[in-house]
């Protein structure tokens, strides 16, 4: 029990504590700050809690006086993130204002109080010129996206189907800029008695272009010479990526003529775009490839850091155009801080700000920063050049400036995972030799590793034989059969060097029966003649050998009594090498 | 005894195989000279054109491609810069300034997880021995210790030792671990279709600009070549994305030749 009520008081101090860890920022922007009399801006309040008290904090701000403006919509964003850093959530206020008066106007800070304490934003200025001004917009349009919408796309509604089935590929505009969007509107004319069941499309095909389809119109009929057409449509959004000249190739249609499965292949006609490039940026504009109408906001995730510690700046684009390929400038900063590009995320999104042929949406890049010095880091905003094509001419979307406090830190320097700028030089001895090849590549070091196995089989042979011998007593004397013998035939040749006579004839003898003895396992190794021939007869040696040894040994009985001559002497020796050649060709028989 | 010199005599003989010059150094070091005095006149692109000429004469040398990896990392060319430097890593992974040129560009690009990367300690000893290894090395050790270990095993066949039984399973043992660590390093780093963006590509769901942009990739990115179709190649991504980019735009790290 004691455990319980120390972990109960130990929670509850932990949530009585929680208000007291919450980090929050309040950011106030306006965009675009300048309009003309009539026009809309977008006037945005983002409260960041970081902290404990992200998950129960609920902060109202207070908004400021919008004295000159008409607001007109109010809406409202949130966000909860969880990880490492601990927990966040974004909150984020916004009103669509409608400037309805000239001048220069200050919105005051906005406030938010949490935890008892008061945070408030910067202030917020916004000029508003008395030009002609620009009609105003549904109020219904969302916010943020007003200056975005591009002029609505001429329709293909005033065609006049021609046949009972007519096709039509049209698109708009025909000379578009390189990145420009193009609406192809691909068009299916039908009298409802010439079809039946399904239909079916292959979408365009073209190169060098970027293709999106867009919602479908709903069907449609149209009253031609007094017959009812049904009309059906479908519609891509395209984005030129070269300019010259564009074929998009026809579109095929596939339709059912008759009840019983008869079929029918028809093809559009092709559609040829003059897809014009871009004019050359003014001087000194970073323009990254942005195609359509945009606005750009930079924000960072922390407005205080150590010197050190990272932060990340985002530069969020949106707009309605080439979301999909834009690139994005990266912020200036001073040179005790490196800012290096992180990340980049693009949401697309057809129908874009409430148009359904637009397609747009936003792309986020962000930039991991790090200071290595403490002071007050100002990032002037960031222009970001697009080409607004309806228009013909380059714009900008300018950013706010962000302003970040940088801390003294615990480490100044670089931290130690961060490599220093400082690229390392080139090295001037003389280029080193190693292989660049892999060995596992080169048919040579596969052949070599066959080497080891053939000498351990080579071995393993050997072994085995080595064995066999020492377990085969018989076997083993057979085998040194001959080697005997030949010691023999050595003996008998030196004696008829030295003329010898009785050494050669019992050396010869003694060759003949040593092989007969080894070489059919006999116990004795000095066997007599007799004994010799029986054992030939006992393995069923042929009668003209064995009468051959016989002769032979006889030969050499009377030779050690009596003075032979060396031709005799050599005769006798081819002889007996003759003989025991043909004893060497006799396989023994066992038992 | 006989048999244990003849294993030192084969572990020495695989030893030497590895530092057998394979390549074909025949530039002269006069080229080099001038490309290296170019490079520090601050002429980045004539140094590059010139190390860009040894190599396509076949002298692949790892500090001919760090010093082309440097020309063009000055001269803006991240992308190609990063391909050189890993090649040059790939010839010599323990050299300091290769690894720190490197890190140094991997920081200005937007660089995604690499599926090799470390998870458990067993994973991390893997990947530090994959990084400072070449391929060579360790085909020299393995083949050493298949050598050594069929001649303990031949050695066993003569003596029942049981200190000859134990070095056999112990050389077999490292030949092992070596033949797989020299797999893992083939597969990683050569066979893997490892490849570098060299400039900044629009990633397409299909082989054509026509198809979807799924994403832009960064020069410098380091992908995974899957296949080719026509003049587009499809990838992996570290972070396990899928998609198609030219073919122009993105440079296999192996093998060295193919440019």
């Amino acid at each position: 029990m004691t455990r319980i009520y120390f972990v109960t008081i130990l929670v509850a101090l932990v949530a009585l504590t929680m208000p007291a860890w919450a980090q929050v920022d309040i950011v106030a922007t306006a965009q675009p700050r300048t309009v003309s009399v009539g026009e809309m801006l977008t006037y945005e309040i983002t409260v960041t809690i970081r902290g404990t008290s992200a998950l129960t904090t609920q902060a109202e701000p207070s908004l400021p006086d919008f004295d000159g403006f008409d607001t007109l919509t109010t809406s409202t964003r949130q966000g909860l993130s969880m990880g490492s850093g601990g927990t966040q959530s974004e909150r984020t206020y916004s009103y669509t204002l409608r400037a309805s008066k000239s001048g220069d106007f200050i919105f005051s800070p906005a406030t938010v109080q949490v935890a008892g304490k008061t945070y408030r934003s910067a202030k917020v200025k916004v000029t508003v010129t008395p030009g002609a001004g620009s009609s105003p917009r549904s109020p219904f349009t969302p916010p943020g996206h007003e200056a975005d919408v591009p002029p609505p796309i001429r329709d293909e509604g005033d065609y006049t189907p021609k046949q009972a089935i007519d096709l039509r590929l049209s698109a708009e505009p025909e000379k578009p800029y390189v990145d420009q969007q193009v609406v192809l509107t691909f068009g299916f004319y039908y009298q409802s008695e010439s079809l039946y069941g399904d239909t079916r499309y292959e979408p365009p095909s073209a190169e060098d272009c970027v293709v999106k389809e867009l919602p479908a119109p709903p069907n449609s009929s149209q009253i031609v010479g007094g017959r009812e057409y049904l009309v059906q449509k479908r519609r891509w959004a395209l984005f030129p990526t070269a300019a010259g000249e564009l074929e998009i190739q026809p579109v095929r249609v596939i339709t059912s003529l008759s009840p019983y499965g008869q079929s029918d292949e028809r093809h559009t006609n092709s559609v040829r775009l003059q897809v014009r490039p871009l004019p050359q940026p003014p001087p000194d504009a970073h323009f990254e490839g942005a195609v359509g109408r945009f606005t750009a906001h930079l924000t960072s995730d922390r407005d205080a850091v150590k010197s050190g510690e990272t932060f990340t700046l985002s530069l969020t684009i949106r707009g309605t155009g080439n979301v999909h390929s834009l690139g994005a400038p990266t912020p200036r900063v001073p040179d005790w801080v490196n800012i290096y590009k992180s990340r980049e995320d693009r949401d697309v999104q057809v129908g874009y700000g409430g148009a359904s042929d637009a397609v747009g949406g936003e792309a986020r890049f962000d930039f991991l920063a790090l200071a290595k010095q403490s002071g007050t880091l100002n990032i002037p905003p960031l222009d970001v050049v697009y080409f607004d094509p309806q228009r013909g001419r380059y714009d900008t979307a300018s950013t706010d400036s962000v302003i970040i406090h940088i801390e003294p830190g615990i480490a100044v320097e670089e931290p130690p995972e961060q490599p220093d700028d400082q690229m390392r030089q080139i090295k001037l001895g003389r280029p080193d030799r190693v292989g660049s090849t892999p060995l596992f590549t080169a048919n040579w070091f596969w052949w070599v590793q066959a080497i080891p196995l053939l000498l351990l089989l080579l071995s393993a042979y050997m072994s085995h034989r080595r064995s066999a011998l020492l377990s085969d007593p018989v076997l083993a004397r057979s085998l040194q059969a001959p080697r005997m013998a030949q010691q023999h035939l050595a003996e008998a040749r030196a004696a008829i060097k030295r003329g010898d006579s009785s050494a050669f004839c019992a050396s010869a003898a003694h060759g003949v029966t040593d092989f007969i003895a080894h070489k059919f396992g006999l116990q004795a190794a000095d066997i007599s003649t007799q004994e010799a021939l029986a054992a030939l007869r006992s393995q069923q040696v042929d009668d003209e050998l064995v009468g051959r040894v016989q002769h032979l040994l006889e030969k050499c009985d009377r030779g050690r009594f009596a003075v032979g001559s060396p031709t005799e002497h050599n005769e006798m020796l081819a002889e007996t090498v003759q003989v025991l050649r043909r004893l060497q060709t006799v396989r023994p028989r066992r038992g | 005894m006989c048999y244990l010199g003849i294993a030192v005599a084969l572990l020495l003989t695989g030893w030497g195989w590895a530092d057998t010059e394979t390549g074909q150094l025949t530039q002269s070091t006069d080229e080099f000279a001038q490309a290296n005095e170019l490079y520090l006149a601050g002429d980045y692109q004539a140094a590059a054109q010139i190390y860009e000429t040894m190599l396509a004469g076949g002298a692949h040398s790892a500090v001919v491609y760090y010093n082309l990896g440097n020309a063009y990392a000055q001269n803006g060319d991240l992308g190609a810069g990063m391909l050189n430097y890993r090649r040059a890593l790939l010839l010599a992974p323990r050299d300091r300034d290769i690894i720190h040129n490197l890190a140094n560009l991997e920081s200005q690009v937007a660089r995604q997880p690499s599926s090799w990367e470390a998870e458990s300690w067993m994973r991390m000893v893997l990947v530090w021995l994959l990084s400072r290894l070449t391929i060579n090395e360790l085909a020299a050790i393995t083949m050493s210790f298949y050598w050594l270990a069929v001649a303990m095993a031949i050695w066993r066949i003569r003596s029942r030792r049981r200190l000859v039984s134990v070095l056999l399973i112990a050389s077999l043992l490292v030949f092992c671990i070596s033949a797989g660590l020299s797999y893992a390093k083939w597969q990683r780093d050569y066979a893997g279709g490892q490849a570098i963006v060299l400039s900044d590509a629009e990633m397409y769901s299909g082989p054509g600009q026509h198809f979807e942009p799924l994403a832009r990739l960064g020069a410098g990115t380091e992908v995974k070549l899957v296949q080719t179709q026509g003049r587009y190649i499809e990838i992996q991504t570290g972070a396990g994305g899928h998609g198609w980019v030219s073919g122009e735009q993105a440079r296999l790290i192996f093998p060295f030749a193919q440019d």
